[in-house]
């Protein structure tokens, strides 16, 4: 069943790159800054998806909303490639590492870094800056949010448009 | 690339007598034979650090206990830890990128923008170790003395002689003298340690608290029974870097150059770019009592023209021989053809007493069918492979001579 695509991206400086070979479908909302890679997945399936301010959504990304509930999502989160989100809530200055998955249910809150490979279980909730590293999912607390990665945006923000067609 | 894949099928005989494949002989230029790993001598060049590429010489790696100082590793996941800078103080501090760890979950200060050694805490029984150390040096010194003087006394007793009535020219009165001293004075004395019955007993918690931990294995040899919150970076072990001599002549086979950070060799004497490299082309289906054909590729990774006389070994008695040799001379592969396309009419086919047996010839490469009758099922073809290549000798002025090198060809799938 093909669902309506309901995208709305807010207005902002700067503006939010969202890129024509994404695959998006159901109510979106994206505000200013984000930045949504060629084949990225973002499905609002049941209920609508809400992006913050600068969020980064990285190549073979799939955010899903498997709940009728909203699922709002934060600033200046990062999503690298490849990983999987069914997460039904995500703050702040997150890193979602490589392949990563967050089961349906999770609550991720602020400052977490997720390892590459590593898995939040259904309905965990991680406390503020929780790192999750290793092949046995080694659980720590940093006393820091993740590095910004601003510069890194800013310039995506200057090549993206250069070879990928943008949704205005 | 298959080469690469399936290096040990063919195998080719050192001079030594064992059998190892192409790609990890060398070939001495100077005694013009082939050496393999177990015919060389093995020397350690330098000592790098892996991460900032800082080579250092030998006593210095001991006088480090060969670790970096500069680089240091994360106590959690055992990678490089990066260099951060406080945005309010400037100062710097460690941290690791994959788990996030940091010196400040240490409790470490953080150091000035000017450390480059990132300092490690002195070990509290470091005093004692010294003293004990400095004890058996001492001990050490006497033994020796004692023993030098038993050895000269037998040599220098001429019946009379005194050689205190000569000037000390040689300094020998000065090292008598040392000695006579190293043996007259005192041994020095380090206090023993004196058994108790009084340990105090270990923390019910001890293996619960630290068992959660998952931990690199160096970082438990360093730091056993410490608990999260007070791990501490590790330095970075230092690297060997090796070299490869002749065993007979001694020189040099492989020298990396003398930069860490370059990647070329100094001197290679890889036995691949001296002796022709046979690869077998197809599969092979042999039937016992019938004639069949091996294809074989020849390929010269040389900088020279060969000449090439294949010869299947006839003192094996699994197969009759139908192709008797094959003569043929390979060019050398010129980089700059490969990326410019030039025809392949350069590299025309030399004169070739057997033009029946090959196949194609295309630049460095020639292909060859050999026929032969199996007696039995074999799963190896013994060949001698002679090659006249100017690159066999260090001499100048004298022309190639044939070489010769035995090959088995690996023949099951
Ligand atoms: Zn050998
Ligand atoms: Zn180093
Ligand atoms: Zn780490
Ligand atoms: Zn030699």
């Amino acid at each position: 069943m093909e669902q309506k695509k309901d995208i709305t991206i807010l207005p902002g400086d700067p503006a939010a790159l969202v890129v024509e070979t994404s695959n998006l479908s159901g109510k979106i909302k994206f505000s200013s800054g984000c930045i949504v890679h060629p084949t990225a997945s973002i499905k609002a399936t049941n209920g609508p998806i809400e992006f913050g301010e600068s969020n980064l959504i990285e190549e073979q990304v799939v955010i899903e909303n498997l709940s009728e509930d909203p699922l709002i999502i934060g600033p200046n989160n990062h999503f690298e490639i490849g990983c999987v989100i069914h997460a039904s809530s995500v703050g702040k200055n997150n890193v979602f590492g490589v392949r990563s998955i967050v089961e349906t249910g999770a609550k991720i809150t602020d400052g977490c870094s997720i390892g590459p490979k590593c898995l939040v279980k259904p309905f965990e909730k991680l406390s503020p800056r929780t790192v999750l590293c290793g092949n046995l999912n080694c659980e720590r607390r940093s006393n820091d949010d993740p590095p910004s990665i601003a510069s890194q945006m800013d310039h995506l923000r200057l090549v993206i448009p250069k070879y990928n067609k943008i949704i205005k | 690339m298959a080469s690469l894949y399936q290096s040990d099928r063919n195998k080719y005989e050192c001079s030594c007598g064992a059998w190892d494949s192409l790609g990890l002989l060398y070939f001495c230029r100077h005694c013009s034979v082939t050496r393999c790993s177990s015919c060389v001598l093995v020397e350690l060049d330098c000592f790098l650090c892996q991460n900032c590429l800082e080579s250092a010489p030998v006593t210095e790696a001991r006088l480090k206990k060969n670790r970096c100082f500069a680089c240091n590793f994360c106590p959690f996941c055992a990678t490089v830890l990066t260099k951060k800078t406080c945005v309010n103080s400037g100062n710097t501090f460690l941290s690791c990128g994959v788990c996030r760890w940091s010196t400040r979950d240490a409790g470490i200060p953080d150091q000035s923008k000017t450390t480059t050694d990132w300092p490690m805490p002195e070990n509290p029984l470091s005093k004692r170790l010294n003293e004990i150390s400095g004890h058996f040096k001492d001990l050490e010194t006497r033994e020796k003395a004692r023993k030098e003087k038993d050895t000269t006394k037998r040599r220098t007793n001429f019946g009379g002689f005194d050689a205190s009535k000569f000037s000390d020219r040689f300094g020998v009165q000065k090292m008598i003298q040392a000695r006579k001293k190293a043996i007259e004075t005192p041994a020095s004395t380090v206090e023993s340690h004196v058994a108790t019955a009084d340990v105090p007993a270990l923390p019910d918690d001890v293996f619960e608290s630290t068992a959660a931990i998952q931990l690199p294995l160096n970082v438990i040899n360093k730091q056993p029974l410490v608990e999260e919150t007070t791990l501490l970076p590790v330095r970075l072990p230092l690297k060997g870097r090796k070299a490869i001599r002749c065993r007979k002549c001694e020189h040099h086979l492989l020298k990396l150059d003398y930069s860490p950070n370059a990647i070329n060799y100094k001197i290679s004497a890889f036995a691949r770019n001296t002796i022709p490299e046979i690869r077998l082309s197809r599969g092979v289906e042999l039937v016992v009592g019938q004639q069949s054909s091996i294809l074989l590729t020849l390929l010269n990774h040389s900088e020279n023209g060969m000449q090439i006389i294949l010869t299947p070994d006839a003192d094996d008695s699994a197969f009759e021989i139908v192709t008797e040799s094959i003569d043929i001379t390979l060019s050398p592969l010129d980089a700059a053809d490969v990326l410019l396309g030039a025809e392949e009419s350069k590299y025309s086919a030399a004169s070739s007493s057997s033009s029946s047996n090959i196949v194609f010839q295309r630049r460095n490469r020639v292909g060859i069918r050999l026929d032969l009758c199996p007696k039995v099922d074999f799963k190896c073809l013994p060949l001698s492979l002679k090659f006249k290549n100017i690159h066999t000798t260090a001499k100048l002025e004298t022309s190639a001579d044939w070489k010769m090198v035995k090959v088995r060809v690996g023949l099951d799938k």
